[in-house]
């Protein structure tokens, strides 16, 4: 009931957005920027200290009480932990694993997703059950069986080998339908009265409206496969094949008690192309159409 | 007259079988699309977790020349008498209440926060999202690193710069209780970047029109929140909270790191790990972490009976 009045509205649009924000005053905005400032204080002095130490001689690192302005800039980190381990060989595999992986991994959960929210079909049910219990296995059970599927199929070291998608799949799948649930049906339901097919109601349609939501769950997918540790490390077996985190935990395994700012560097350059991604991203999960599809 | 009857039937059973048609077509289009995920989900899922409940059925051991056994019930009879595992599950659930809780509410704060319009907010929506860009590999090491005793920046904050306590503390090192509130702290700092994306992907599907609406009905800022934003959201809260309830009861990497087997903060897939892999007893391995199954599943009948979302 209350969701029939929520939705109503949205098709009436008598009222501009000019007055709605007119009206608002000031006290909003400074709230926000003051809750801006703890929420970047928190999330910020953590990432500051990583930076600095990555800028600090290694004595300065250990000495007590901890300094928090390096005495001696030093950016001699940066290439000891480049040159620490292939790095290059490493970005390339990480990056042909991420972005061929990632993109399967969204391709199969929009078609899935879609299918489990605007088409009818009998045991839909059940297909959402299993996808609900995939969610809930342990990954310590997986990994060996799937290691050995892996090698059946021959691919041990090989790139579709540390790509193959796990269970990520129905995290996807789960994640869409569950935003595909809120779109607003009267929209999809006239797409079809007009005669488009579901591919075209999926592409021209459903995807721009969802834009956030897909936007949200293509990042997860990214940031998931190119932090992924465990599974390419056990499917390779040589140096060539390795990607970036096992580079980093190689530097914490070689270097960690004794020679932190080059992990602290090593990791800054592991992280930056996801940052590059965050600020490209980011816009478009807040510049959806929702409200403007509707209105048109 | 008798033949227009007849002609309309016919165009009635016409009809009726063209719509037969549209629903096995639609039901055949509804697989093409499911079965790539649904083989996947088979062979990399529902297939282990199967060989692992038949496993926990027996008394496998690693690498053991000696062929398996089937025991029955006994490595879950022995599992209800296990105060180590118990411990687990207390253990994973205290931390698992503390980061879900406060992941939520600050996500929500901050997802709200940055959905609002002002200047520096894209900025800002990509910074936020730095600390769950980190592998937990080396943001763990890098707590573990901060909240060192001895030359551990935490502790210099509090006792020299700020000077709230009076002596360095061992966060990570001693009391079991401040131990894990001190990783779940860690947690909730890489993760609460994740639950805000969560939740803003949920909010900017809103319309504003809604808002709008019932701004011009009257509604004040706590009632909109109330009435509008959260009954929306419920299908993006449901999402997060099952995410996050998920990933945090089977919390294994920043334990391991932090604690590595230190028992009094075991968590129940580190213990599982240590039987399957340490013990090298794939039987009780097996039990354990069928069990954990479990008591996920509890978690998530949970949510989507109260969080109920599937009204529409």
């Amino acid at each position: 009931m209350a969701q029939k009045e929520t939705t109503a509205p949205l098709y009436t649009t008598t009222r501009s957005r000019v007055q709605f924000w007119q009206r608002r005053n000031m006290l909003p905005t400074l709230l926000s920027y003051a809750g801006m400032l703890c929420i970047l204080v928190v999330i910020g002095l953590p990432i500051y200290w990583m930076i600095i130490a990555s800028l600090k001689t290694n004595q300065e690192i250990y000495t007590i009480p901890p300094t928090w302005f390096p005495r001696e800039l030093t950016f001699a980190n940066y290439p000891e932990a480049w040159s620490a381990a292939p790095f290059g060989r490493y970005y390339l595999n990480s990056m042909l694993t991420t972005v061929i992986g990632s993109g399967f991994e969204i391709f199969f959960a929009v078609t899935s997703a879609y299918a489990l929210v605007f088409l009818r079909f009998p045991r839909k049910q059940v297909i959402f059950i299993i996808l609900l219990a995939a969610l809930m296995i342990p990954p310590e059970i997986t990994i060996v069986p799937n290691y050995i599927t892996v090698a059946r199929l021959g691919w041990v070291n090989t790139y579709q080998g540390i790509m193959i998608t796990g269970i990520a799949i129905a995290y996807g799948t789960f994640l869409l339908r569950q935003y595909f649930l809120t779109l607003p049906r009267e929209v999809i339901e006239a797409a079809k009265v007009d005669g488009a097919g579901h591919l075209q109601t999926l592409w021209y349609i459903v995807l721009p409206i969802a834009q956030p939501a897909l936007v949200t769950m293509a990042l997860i997918s990214i940031v998931y496969k190119w932090n992924e540790f465990l599974w390419p490390l056990i499917v390779t077996n040589t140096t060539d094949m390795r990607t970036l985190p096992i580079g980093i935990f190689w530097l914490l395994d070689q270097e960690g008690v004794t020679n932190w700012g080059v992990v602290m560097a090593g990791t800054l350059f592991v992280i930056a192309p996801i940052v590059v991604i965050f600020i490209w991203a980011q816009k478009y999960i807040v510049e959806g159409i929702a409200a403007g599809a509707v209105k048109e | 007259m008798s033949q227009r009857i007849a002609s309309t039937t016919a165009a009635a059973g016409a009809i009726r079988k063209r719509q037969r048609t549209l629903a096995e077509s639609q039901t055949f289009f509804a697989w093409i699309l499911l079965i790539p995920t649904m083989i996947v989900v088979a062979i990399v899922g529902l297939v282990p977790l199967i060989q692992t409940f038949y496993l926990s059925l027996t008394d496998a051991r690693l690498a053991s020349i000696t062929p398996a056994e089937f025991v029955g019930f006994e490595n879950y009879a022995f599992l209800l008498q296990d105060t180590q595992f118990y411990r687990t599950i207390g253990n994973t659930i205290f931390f698992t209440v503390i980061t879900v809780g406060f992941e939520f509410i600050l996500g929500l704060v901050i997802a709200m926060v940055i959905n609002s319009n002002f200047r520096g907010r894209g900025l800002m929506r990509a910074a936020m999202l730095i600390p769950w860009a980190i592998p937990t590999v080396v943001s763990a090491q890098m707590w573990k690193w901060m909240y060192n005793d001895v030359y551990g920046v935490i502790n210099d904050l509090l006792v020299r710069q700020i000077g709230i306590l009076d002596s360095n503390v061992a966060f990570i090192a001693t009391n079991t209780t401040v131990s894990l509130v001190s990783i779940a702290a860690v947690d909730i700092w890489k993760t609460t970047p994740f639950v805000a994306l969560l939740l803003l992907a949920g909010l900017q599907v809103i319309s504003g029109d809604v808002y709008e609406a019932a701004s011009v009905d009257g509604a004040n800022p706590i009632q909109k929140f109330l009435y509008i934003t959260l009954p929306l959201l419920r299908p993006a809260i449901l999402v997060t909270l099952i995410f996050r309830t998920l990933d945090s009861l089977r919390v294994f990497d920043v334990f391991f790191v932090m604690f590595g087997q230190r028992s009094d903060t075991q968590t129940m897939a580190i213990y599982a790990q240590q039987n399957l892999v340490d013990f090298s007893d794939l039987g009780y391995g097996s039990a354990v972490s069928i069990a954990i199954f479990f008591i996920i599943a509890i978690f998530v009948v949970l949510y989507v009976t109260f969080l109920n979302v599937e009204e529409s």
